[in-house]
C-alpha cells in the first residue's frame, strides 16, 4: 500500500471488536500488529489491517477527514472519530476498538444507526415557518437578515455531524433507547433558537416528554466526546431553561429574523448585520 | 407543559432538602449528646414549628425521591401503559408513606 | 443449516451507569448521585416506618432502638455514617446540578474553534467548589460521628 508519509515509528497492537451476524452468536475480538507512522490515524490502521491482515474486517468510513461522522467507533473507551484520532498519541501499545455502544452493531464496527436519526427527524431538524410557501417559492424575493450575534445563537450547535459518538456516551441513551438522545434534543435547540424558525412552540412540545429533555442528568459525557465541539449538554440545559421559564410565564418573546428584499446591495443592509471582517468600503 | 411542572417541583424540593434536610442530619446526629428518650421527643414536639417543618420536609423528601425513582424506571419502561402505572404506583406509596409520617409528626402535638 | 442474520444488541443497560467507558469526571458525579439518591429513597421508606414507632408503640421503639441504633452497635454506626456521606454528597451535588440544568455556570453558545472550549471546562470551576465544600462537612461527620458526638434520635 502507498502509506509512506512516515517512517514507522513503533508496533501497536490492535483489539477488534468482531461479530459476524452470519457466523457468530458472541461477538470476539482479534488481535493484529502493525507498524505505526507518525501521522497514522486510527482509520489508516483500520485500512492498513484490512488491506494486508484480515479483508473480512468491516466498519463505515467515508471521508476520512471529519466532515461525514461515519467512522465514529470506541477507541480505547472513548466514543471518537477514527479519522480524527492518532495512533501514536493515543500513546498505548495495545489499542481497543469496539462498536458504538447503545446501538446494535450490523457486522464488527459498522453499529446501525437507525435509532439516532428516528429521534433526530422526530424533533423535526429544520426550519419551520408559520407561512411555508416562503420554503418552497420557486424564485424567492425576500432574504433573512441575521446579525452575527444570531447566528452564533445556534452556529456551535450547526455543526453536528450525526455521529452517534454522544449518543454512544450518554449514560441515560446507554440504558434507555427510547430517550431522545443529546444529539436530538440539541438539535432542537439548534433550531429553536435560529431567529428564522418559527416553530419552537411544536418543538417545545415535542422535548417536554417523560422520554425527552427531562431524561437527561447532566452527565455530560456527550460534550466530552463530541468531535465537532457541538456542547449537547450545554443545549439540553438551555433547553430545559426554556420550558421552565415558560411553564412560570417568564420566557421572554422569540426575536424574529427581519427579512430583506433578495440581493438588496450590502450598503442598505443595516450595518449590525455586516459581520467584522467583511466591513464593506463605501464608495467615494 | 405537566412533565417540565413535575421537574421544576422536583428542583424545588431538592432545593428546600439542602436546607431542611441539612439541619435534621445536622440536629439529629452531628451536634452530639444523648440519645433523647421517647418522653423527650414528645415534649420537642410541643412547639408547632417542629411537626411542621417536618411535614414540609417529609413531602418534601417523598416527592424528590419518589420522582428521581420515577426517571429511573422511565428509563426501562417506555409504553404509556406502563408508565401511567408507575405513575399511580409511585402516588399511592407516597401517600400511604407521607399519611403514615403525618400521623408520627402530629399525633406528639396533639396528645 | 440456514442461519438467520441478527444484529448484536449492544446496550449496556446499567451496566453503563456504572462503566460507561473511558469518559469524564462528572459521569463518575453522575452515577454516585443515583446511587446514593437510590440508597436514600429506600432508607427513607425505612425511617419513616421505624420513627413512626415512637408515636405508635414506644415500646416497639425502644425495642428497635436498643438492637439496630449506632449507640447500641459500631458497625450500625458505620452504615449510619455511610448513610450521611451519601446526604452530604447528594445535598451537593443536587445543588450544583440545580444550578446547572437551569443553564447556570455552563456559558453561552459561542463560536466552535479548535481546541473547543466546551461546557465541561466551564462549570468545572463551580464542581469543584461544591465537592471542597462536600469534603469539609465529610470531614466534620467524622468527628461527630467517631470521635464524641454521635446520633442521637
Amino acid at each position: 500500500m502507498g502509506y509512506d508519509m512516515g517512517k514507522p515509528v513503533k508496533k501497536v497492537k490492535f483489539r477488534v471488536f468482531r461479530y459476524d451476524p452470519e457466523r457468530d452468536d458472541k461477538p470476539h475480538y482479534s488481535e493484529y500488529t502493525i507498524e505505526a507512522w507518525k501521522g497514522m490515524s486510527v482509520l489508516d490502521a483500520l485500512n492498513e489491517i484490512k488491506a494486508d491482515q484480515d479483508p473480512t474486517l468491516s466498519w463505515r468510513q467515508s471521508c476520512r477527514m471529519g466532515v461525514c461522522g461515519s467512522c465514529a467507533m470506541v477507541i480505547n473507551g472513548k466514543p471518537a472519530l477514527a479519522c480524527q484520532t492518532q495512533v501514536l498519541k493515543l500513546d498505548t501499545d495495545v489499542i481497543t476498538i469496539e462498536p458504538l455502544k447503545s446501538f446494535p452493531v450490523i457486522k464488527d464496527l459498522a453499529p446501525d444507526l437507525q435509532n439516532l436519526f428516528r429521534h433526530h427527524t422526530h424533533v423535526k431538524p429544520y426550519i419551520i415557518r408559520e407561512n411555508e410557501e416562503e420554503l418552497t417559492e420557486e424564485e424567492p424575493t425576500e432574504e433573512f437578515l441575521q446579525s452575527p450575534e444570531e447566528l452564533e445563537a445556534f452556529l456551535q450547535f450547526s455543526y453536528c455531524i450525526k455521529c452517534g459518538a454522544c449518543v454512544s456516551a450518554c449514560p441515560v441513551s446507554q440504558s434507555d433507547p427510547e430517550f431522545y438522545g443529546p444529539q436530538a434534543l440539541a438539535q432542537a435547540f439548534r433550531y429553536i433558537s435560529d431567529t428564522r424558525d418559527e416553530g419552537e412552540e411544536i418543538r417545545y412540545a415535542i422535548v417536554d416528554n417523560p422520554q425527552g429533555c427531562w431524561r437527561c442528568h447532566f452527565a455530560q459525557s456527550c460534550t466530552f466526546v463530541c468531535p465537532k465541539g457541538v456542547d449537547p449538554a450545554m443545549a439540553i440545559q438551555y433547553l430545559k431553561r426554556d420550558l421552565v421559564l415558560m411553564s412560570l410565564g417568564m420566557k421572554k418573546e422569540k426575536k424574529r429574523a427581519q427579512k430583506a428584499p433578495l440581493g438588496a446591495p450590502t450598503d442598505k443592509v443595516p450595518e449590525k448585520y455586516i459581520p467584522p471582517e467583511f466591513t464593506i468600503a463605501k464608495p467615494e | 407543559m405537566r412533565e417540565g411542572r413535575l421537574w421544576l417541583l422536583h428542583l424545588i424540593a431538592g432545593f428546600l432538602m439542602f436546607f431542611l434536610l441539612g439541619s435534621h442530619i445536622f440536629f439529629m446526629h452531628m451536634a452530639g449528646g444523648e440519645p433523647l428518650s421517647v418522653e423527650e421527643t414528645f415534649a420537642r414536639a410541643k412547639n408547632i414549628a417542629f411537626p411542621l417543618m417536618y411535614t414540609i420536609f417529609v413531602a418534601a423528601a417523598l416527592y424528590h425521591g419518589l420522582y428521581g425513582l420515577r426517571g429511573i424506571l422511565f428509563e426501562r419502561f417506555h409504553t404509556p401503559f406502563s408508565q401511567k402505572v408507575i405513575n399511580w404506583l409511585l402516588s399511592f406509596l407516597g401517600t400511604v408513606w407521607f399519611l403514615y409520617a403525618l400521623a408520627t409528626t402530629w399525633i406528639p402535638f396533639f396528645k | 443449516m440456514e442461519r438467520k442474520k441478527r444484529h448484536y444488541p449492544n446496550f449496556p443497560g446499567v451496566v453503563g451507569w456504572i462503566y460507561g467507558g473511558n469518559l469524564n469526571f462528572e459521569r463518575v458525579l453522575f452515577l454516585l448521585h443515583r446511587i446514593t439518591g437510590l440508597a436514600l429513597i429506600f432508607y427513607l421508606f425505612a425511617h419513616i416506618i421505624v420513627v413512626g414507632f415512637r408515636a405508635y408503640s414506644p415500646q416497639m421503639w425502644e425495642m428497635v432502638m436498643g438492637r439496630i441504633s449506632g449507640h447500641a452497635n459500631p458497625v450500625i454506626l458505620f452504615f449510619e455514617w455511610l448513610l450521611v456521606l451519601a446526604v452530604i454528597f447528594h445535598m451537593f451535588n443536587g445543588m450544583r446540578l440545580i444550578f446547572l440544568e437551569l443553564g447556570f455556570f455552563v456559558g453561552k453558545p459561542s463560536r466552535p474553534v479548535y481546541p473547543y472550549r466546551t461546557s465541561i471546562d466551564r462549570q468545572r470551576i463551580f464542581t469543584w467548589i461544591m465537592m471542597i465544600l462536600a469534603s469539609i462537612f465529610v470531614i466534620w461527620s467524622i468527628f461527630a460521628f467517631f470521635m464524641g458526638g454521635g446520633s442521637h434520635a
